[in-house]
């Protein structure tokens, strides 16, 4: 029950009945989030990494040693309120289920067995959504996903930000 | 570099962390003020130095000087509420607002202005609201300007404001330079993540200073959580320590003769609701206004870097030049400063197009715009509710009376940028990609939908919430900011606003709790 109140509350809980139903059983809305990403986290977000930063960042074959930038995203969770870290855990959660990767992105098979063609299509797809739960929830990943890369400072001078000035 | 005013002095100071309560706790003191910021630091400064016993309660650490290195990671999740990912329930709205000693004064960009006349009188018809002539007020703005080193900035506007500037000045709209709360500005840009040469005047170096050498006590990573009433009376405030945003498993009571609530535009609601505060009318938390922002983003051959610099010295009022409670919104229009993150979270999109926006880094320039919300009728605000675990949350609904303003200030904003010799122009909306001319803008930017995501909406402004005024049904505070139905709370900032302000808040914030703080200590 709690479970289900904290969908319906949730960012990416917008009248979710069906989202839950198909959801793996995990942690209650009173326990403590997670403090790391588990593996099936760092698969979902190894699949998709490519997609949301591009190619033009990581090269052509999007390949990446993406373990920095894990250890960066989980300190990125543990700043943010309790409720929101909830929110990303459960996110990912998602993504990694079947049915609710389909009902969020439109992949059914696993995202590591997704070409990254079709990956890019859905997720532009998912990006257009005018499903307020889906766009929310895209919203909420592209978000922390870039603003944990450029916090990073070896990736300002791609961009031309000079840093901070010398005081 | 100025002279640190925190750390030689903490040693004698009455200071005390969240990490340094290790059992049940109960203090008592005169006059108990919950928020650091521009409410509750010129309350604290004026009690204390009247001799009265003041303990100041601030949710957020306690950062100076020496921990702001100019770095949005670190300045997010120490300064600002939510790590700066505060949103509205919807999450279609970023709201930033400060979150440690100084509150938002500590994070904003150093710009005030008085509370507009027009504003003032809608109050004044509108909502009953007495004691707000201007000559009335002009003593409280005069000191604070004073206080705080308010003066006119006479350096060089940066590249981004100068685009504003000259864009305004050939389409002949007349623009004025921002008056800014700083002293010995060394010009850097980066106001927003912490000054690290302490020139910008925000309470943590003034009036909180000012409050500890005349004896008050301030308790930082401290949560307040609920009031307790015996009678129309606060009888204590509870509280809850914190380490590092983690809540330790003890409570600390506050008992004071007076409590002063200066802990933002949603915690002070929040606060009231989570104590079950007396509000016959529903009051509490309703009428919330957030100056909504939208931004145009310009692209220039010349190098801009929007990062340095005062971040805002350049503003127009000419599209506020309208009756805010019959005509449509009015809007003001400056600049912001960027930075990495701030920018990949402005630019839509993801992956390669992002990135290419993203490697312009040097040569955006941007413009946004200040929604004047809360004056008509079809501009209602939001409403503050509290989460399952106490927590608040801001439901603000965007009106179609707002969306009509966000695209006449896209429109607006793209023919200044391209009047100032911007060589393309984004609205930041998914559903474009930008324009190279004008008469494509024009012709396009009327039919962006009206769609929640597609348009990155910011706020840095929240309003409202305890409103005041003399009408019982209408205002849960009185003129002064005094709590109608209990008998000791005053309300100091932003909160008090029964609409927003149409300009940012900063200065109306610092006069109005001056003022309330007076009338407190003339009724007491």
């Amino acid at each position: 029950m709690e479970r289900r109140i904290f969908l319906k509350n949730s960012a990416i809980g917008t009248s979710l009945g069906l989202l839950y139903s198909c959801m793996p059983e995990g942690t209650s809305s009173n326990e403590e989030p997670p403090r790391t990403l588990t593996l099936s986290h760092q698969n979902t977000l190894m699949a998709l990494l490519p997609s949301f930063l591009g190619s033009k960042l990581l090269g052509a074959d999007g390949s990446k040693d993406f373990q920095g930038f894990f250890s960066d995203f989980e300190k990125t969770i543990t700043t943010l309120p309790r409720y929101t870290q909830k929110e990303v855990f459960l996110l990912l959660d998602l993504l990694g289920s079947r049915v609710t990767r389909f009902l969020l992105t439109g992949i059914w098979s696993p995202f590591s067995s997704t070409p990254r063609e079709e990956l890019d299509s859905a997720i532009g797809e998912w990006s257009r959504s005018s499903l307020g739960m889906r766009r929310n929830a895209y919203e909420g990943l592209r978000d922390l996903i870039l603003g944990t890369w450029y916090a990073n400072p070896i990736h300002w001078q791609k961009i031309g930000y000079p840093g901070v000035p010398i005081l | 570099m100025l002279e640190d005013p925190i750390g030689p002095h903490l040693a004698r100071w009455n200071v005390a962390r969240g990490e340094n309560f290790e059992k049940d706790t109960v203090l008592e003191t005169d006059f108990c003020i919950i928020g650091s910021g521009a409410g509750g630091a010129v309350a604290a400064a004026m009690l204390s130095a009247k001799g009265h016993r003041v303990t100041i309660i601030e949710e957020g650490p306690f950062k100076y000087q020496k921990d702001f290195h100019m770095l949005e990671s670190e300045a997010y999740p120490d300064l600002y509420q939510e790590s700066g990912a505060r949103k509205t329930k919807d999450h279609a709205i970023q709201i930033f607002q400060g979150r440690s000693v100084g509150g938002s004064t500590t994070v904003n960009w150093a710009t005030c202005f008085r509370t507009p006349e027009t504003t003032l009188r809608h109050w004044e018809t509108h909502f009953g609201v007495k004691g707000i002539e201007t000559e009335t007020l002009s003593p409280w703005f005069e000191r604070v300007e004073k206080e705080f080193s308010i003066i006119p900035w006479e350096v060089t506007p940066n590249a981004n404001n100068l685009m504003l500037a000259r864009g305004l000045e050939n389409l002949g709209i007349k623009w004025q330079s921002i008056k800014r709360n700083v002293k010995g500005c060394r010009n850097l840009g980066y106001c927003g993540v912490g000054c690290p040469v302490n020139a910008k005047q925000s309470t943590l170096v003034t009036k909180i200073p000012e409050a500890l050498d005349a004896g008050a006590q301030l308790i930082s990573e401290m949560k307040a959580l609920k009031f307790q009433f015996k009678g129309d009376q606060i009888s204590e405030l509870i509280c809850v320590p914190m380490v590092k945003n983690v809540e330790k498993k003890i409570k600390v009571s506050i008992r004071a003769k007076q409590y002063i609530l200066g802990a933002g535009s949603i915690g002070s609601p929040a606060l009231l609701l989570r104590s079950e505060a007396p509000d016959p009318h529903k009051l509490i938390g309703k009428r919330t206004f957030i100056h909504p922002v939208n931004v145009s983003a310009g692209l220039s051959e010349e190098a801009i870097f929007a990062n340095s610099g005062a971040p805002q010295s350049v503003y127009t009022d000419h599209f506020l030049q309208s009756n805010p409670a019959t005509d449509p919104v009015g809007f003001k229009i400056e600049t912001a400063p960027m930075q990495p993150i701030l920018l990949s979270q402005v630019v839509r999109g993801h992956g390669d197009a992002h990135f290419d926006l993203m490697a312009q880094f040097p040569y955006i320039s941007n413009m946004i715009a200040l929604m004047r919300d809360g004056f008509h009728e079809e501009s209602p605000g939001g409403e503050v509710h509290l989460r399952s675990d106490g927590s608040p949350v801001l439901d603000y609904q965007v009106p179609p009376y707002l969306w009509e303003g966000f695209k006449r200030a896209w429109l607006q904003m793209a023919e200044i940028q391209f009047a100032a010799g911007a060589k393309f122009v984004l609205p930041i909306h998914s559903s474009t990609q930008g324009f190279s001319k004008w008469s494509d803008a024009k012709k396009e930017i009327p039919n962006l939908p009206s769609e929640l995501f597609a348009a990155k909406l910011f706020s840095a402004h929240v309003m409202g919430g305890l409103p005041f005024g003399e009408d019982p049904k209408r205002s849960v505070l009185d003129s002064f900011g005094k709590f109608r139905n209990l008998g000791n709370l005053t309300v100091v900032d932003g909160s008090m606003f029964p609409t927003s302000i149409g300009a940012n808040p900063q200065e109306s914030i610092f006069a109005f709790s001056y003022r309330n703080t007076d009338a407190l200590l003339h009724r007491i």
